[in-house]
């Protein structure tokens, strides 16, 4: 045994200034979608003529309560379903009474017999788009649908589960297990409910799931110490410490906005997988979808391999093309909204002040994309 | 129970508390309810299972003892029972989906139309660990190197003392029980130093590995015919240091639960990455496991007679003198029990006759080595065994053998090496991981007794290093992930 007589003096000290430095350094709540997009860019997340929400960040069954009522209000129409990621609900340097495209085309089209409705998620990949869509669509009368594919977001993986916290509580599932995707993301939601329960993960086929004196001591513990701010403050510290962490990273190998970001391919299989769902899904109910490519800021040099991004929008088409009747429109975005109409954002990295973005665009763009999507609604009509 | 959960750190700040103001007969019983009450918080009907095995050996021991040793019929029949009874637990919790699985697959072969009912049973944590420890304890006793425990509370304390049980160390009678009935004198420094050394636990556990998983998990879910040479390398690397910090993490906080009740638990790991063979990698990773291994299964399979038993190893008689022949038998057999003893996978059955080749290899190099000073280094057998210790993982945490070789496969072909397929993360944090543990190491090595010599700097340091810890654990404490060898 280590012989040093002085150890139990040493700990309380760390004790004592461990509390103290958690206390007065990371007590305050840190908004970790402001950190993303930067103070150049807002969210704004679209409202009817009346204020009401029809447009969400998440897939929440609190919120979405009166999401569903307001559509009722509205006159239960059918309903032009729009997923998107953080480009849909951001306006760069925006002004007041200046709003994303979804309000404009939300209003533009009211008339025209459907109701417009989003949900976007910051990053939102596409296996999330499909469990959106899987959620939604039991929901609300959808007649088309609209997804913008983003090079970016498919480099993303799987579901996360703070946007999906309410499915996650009440057991959702995706009923189409014939397709791998979805077993997939069924398997995801079900460790995120083990996680939320307090359930132990474990990777023992042998064992049975139920629910252990462990977890239910585990879970009474929690509920209990997330009354004091120091304990509840902790999804925070670990997200003040993992932004750190990828400040640094981008620091050390000089990654930029504009660092060309490689496929994944398991990744991208696993996206391409889950947008045939979506379009196979819906085309055979009898929705029409909307795939394009969206705007990005075309004037400087793209992040993305030319050959992987030429690559991966001729694999959308293709895939557009192989339905009949219209049932999928392909639309390519990406150079529609010129450059001034783009800005800046945070620093991605511990150095560099503001970088170029090439994902959130002006009012002006907003509107420029209302007016091209409204085109497609009109064609595929 | 799990260790890293807020449930534990309670439970085990009211059982040192209670441990160090009761009497010594009431404090006994309290151990054992507590270590009951650990056991039971996972499903408390499995405590049944732990006590057939205990009381088992409790009476066979005293019955082997009490037989004389001429009466070897009695003696053997005595200890056969002690091996049908754990081992058939054993093979019946661990082994039946298995066997039965791999029964049918034969059955289907010979295109006989019949095939066996698969059940999936539970396993009971620990099962592994506290038979082995039963078993050992009978054949101990059997072999005459140590005495029958007549008080079943002490006996049932050994088996069920709960900072071991579900993941060992596996623990000696002989050097556990000597302990149990002994408390030594309160001193501050058994409490100090089991609270730093389940600190350290802790952040091995909470901070790296549970962090580490989600890219080992994303890694091998992928389809093992799209990965590079370089993904492969990458995935061993990591779920070799994944499964280190993790199962060491485990050790610490046993040995420092234990150590804030005064009682010794030997160590588990010492630094296995910087071991120069495979042969010193057995000596520095699951200590507890390898010289089991060696005492109960290896030197009797090579036709050694134990005269000495202990954690660290024991001592056989006449090592030295048996045939090359009996040795590899032995070596071979061993491995593959070791490997089956992990898990019901074949995968488990192949890690252990990887190893198994790799020693055997070294045994026959050996007289090559001796002749060329360059091998004698041990930076250059550190360089050679690193990655191939590293590789070894790949089929332990692989989903199947297909998998498995469609892996090592891609290493033999240059092409594999020019490209790379998962998200960049991945690497960066294996290569980071890699040279933390290397740097810890040589600051351990070239650092730590400098800064001893000058009194307030180490003071100091290392209030500044717990500070860090206790701060990073007290962020990511969450039970989100049971020990990986929680499933052995």
């Amino acid at each position: 045994m280590m012989k040093n007589r002085y150890l139990l003096v040493q700990l309380c000290i760390s004790f004592l200034s461990s509390y103290f430095i958690v206390t007065t350094f990371f007590s305050g709540e840190t908004k970790f979608d402001e950190l993303a997009l930067g103070t150049e860019t807002v969210t704004y997340l679209a409202v009817d003529a009346q204020g009401n929400a029809i447009h969400l960040q998440k897939t929440d069954l609190m919120e979405s309560d009166g999401f569903v009522k307001a559509w009722k209000a509205r006159g239960s129409k059918p309903v032009t379903l729009f997923l998107g990621n953080s480009q849909t609900h951001s306006i760069n340097q925006q002004k007041e009474n200046e709003v994303n495209y979804v309000e404009l085309l939300h209003k533009s089209r009211l008339n025209l017999g459907t109701d417009i409705m989003c949900i976007s998620i910051p990053n939102a990949g596409l296996q999330e788009f499909y469990l959106i869509y899987d959620y939604w669509k039991k929901i609300l009368p959808i007649k088309y649908l609209i997804v913008p594919i983003f090079m970016d977001d498919m480099r993303e993986d799987g579901i996360r589960d703070y946007y999906f916290a309410d499915l996650i509580t009440g057991k959702y599932q995706i009923s189409d297990t014939s397709i791998l995707i979805s077993k997939k993301i069924n398997r995801e939601l079900q460790t995120f409910w083990r996680a939320q329960q307090q359930v132990v993960q474990t990777n023992d086929v042998h064992t049975k799931e139920v629910v252990t004196f462990q977890e239910l001591s585990e879970s009474f513990l929690n509920r209990n110490l997330e009354r004091y701010q120091v304990w509840a403050n902790r999804p925070n510290l670990r997200g003040e410490f993992f932004n750190w962490l990828y400040k640094l990273r981008n620091s050390v190998f000089g990654i930029k906005a504009s660092t060309i970001r490689r496929m994944i391919p398991q990744r991208y299989n696993d996206n391409m997988e889950a947008l045939r769902a979506i379009v196979k899904a819906s085309t055979s109910e009898g929705k029409k979808v909307i795939v394009y490519i969206p705007p990005i800021r075309y004037d400087v040099k793209l992040p993305y391999d030319s050959i992987q991004y030429t690559t991966f929008k001729k694999e959308i088409q293709t895939l557009a093309d192989g339905f009949q009747d219209k049932m999928v429109v392909y639309k390519n975005f990406e150079s529609i909204i010129p450059g001034e109409l783009w800005g800046y954002k945070a620093a991605t990295n511990l150095d560099a002040k503001r970088e170029i973005d090439y994902m959130h665009f002006k009012f002006k763009g907003h509107q420029i994309l209302a007016d091209s999507l409204s085109k497609a609604l009109d064609q595929a009509n | 129970m799990v260790f890293n959960s807020v449930t534990f750190i309670i439970f085990l700040t009211s059982v040192i508390t209670f441990y160090w103001f009761l009497p010594k007969k009431i404090r006994m019983w309290m151990l054992l309810f507590a270590s009951c009450i650990f056991y039971g918080f996972w499903r408390w009907e499995y405590l049944s299972v732990m006590f057939i095995s205990a009381l088992t050996d409790y009476f066979t021991a005293i019955e082997i003892e009490k037989t004389p040793l001429k009466n070897k019929k009695r003696r053997n029949g005595l200890l056969a029972i002690t091996l049908v009874v754990n081992l058939g637990l054993l093979c019946y919790f661990k082994y039946l989906y298995f066997f039965t699985e791999n029964a049918n697959s034969v059955l289907n072969f010979f295109n006989i139309d019949f095939s066996l009912p698969l059940w999936r049973v539970i396993l009971p944590f620990g099962i592994s660990f506290y038979t082995f420890e039963t078993i050992s304890y009978t054949v101990d006793v059997f072999r005459g190197l140590i005495k029958a425990e007549r008080s079943f509370l002490n006996y049932g304390l050994f088996v069920t003392f709960f900072p071991k049980l579900v993941a060992g160390p596996i623990q000696r009678a002989g050097e556990l029980l000597p302990q149990l009935k002994e408390r030594p004198s309160f001193r501050s420094i058994y409490l100090a130093e089991g609270l730093r050394r389940i600190l350290c636990g802790l952040f091995l556990k909470v901070v790296l590995a549970d962090n580490i998983s989600p890219f080992v998990d994303e890694g091998f879910a992928q389809n093992a015919a799209t990965f590079s040479a370089i993904d492969v390398w990458m995935l061993a690397f990591l779920f070799g240091f994944q499964i280190y910090f993790d199962f060491s993490a485990y050790s610490h906080i046993a040995v420092g639960a234990a150590q804030m009740m005064g009682i010794t638990i030997p160590e588990n790991f010492n630094y296995p990455y910087i071991a120069s063979s495979f042969k010193d990698f057995w000596k520095r990773w699951h200590i507890s496991l390898s010289s089991w291994i060696r005492d109960y299964l290896y030197l009797p399979l090579s036709n050694v007679k134990v005269v000495k038993t202990t954690g660290a190893g024991g001592i056989g008689e006449g090592l030295e003198t048996t045939n090359q022949q009996a040795k590899t038998k032995g070596l071979f057999l061993t491995w593959a029990i070791m490997g089956l003893w992990h898990g019901a996978n074949w995968t488990f059955v192949f890690w252990g006759v990887f190893h198994a080749t790799v020693i055997f290899c070294e045994r026959k190099l050996k007289p090559l080595r001796d002749r060329f000073p360059f091998f004698k280094i041990s930076l250059v057998g550190w360089a050679i065994t690193l990655p191939l210790v590293m590789l070894s993982w790949i089929p332990f945490r692989a989903k199947s053998l297909d998998d498995t070789f469609m892996m090592l496969s891609k290493l033999a072909s240059f092409k594999n090496y020019t490209f790379y397929t998962m998200r960049e993360n991945s690497y960066i944090v294996t290569a980071v991981v890699t040279l933390l543990f290397l740097s810890n190491y040589l600051a351990m090595i070239f650092l730590e007794d400098r800064i001893k010599r000058i009194p307030t700097l180490s003071f100091a340091v290392n209030c500044v290093r717990f500070t860090i810890i206790i701060i990073f654990v007290f962020t990511f404490l969450r039970p989100i992930s049971q020990f990986i060898y929680f499933q052995f």
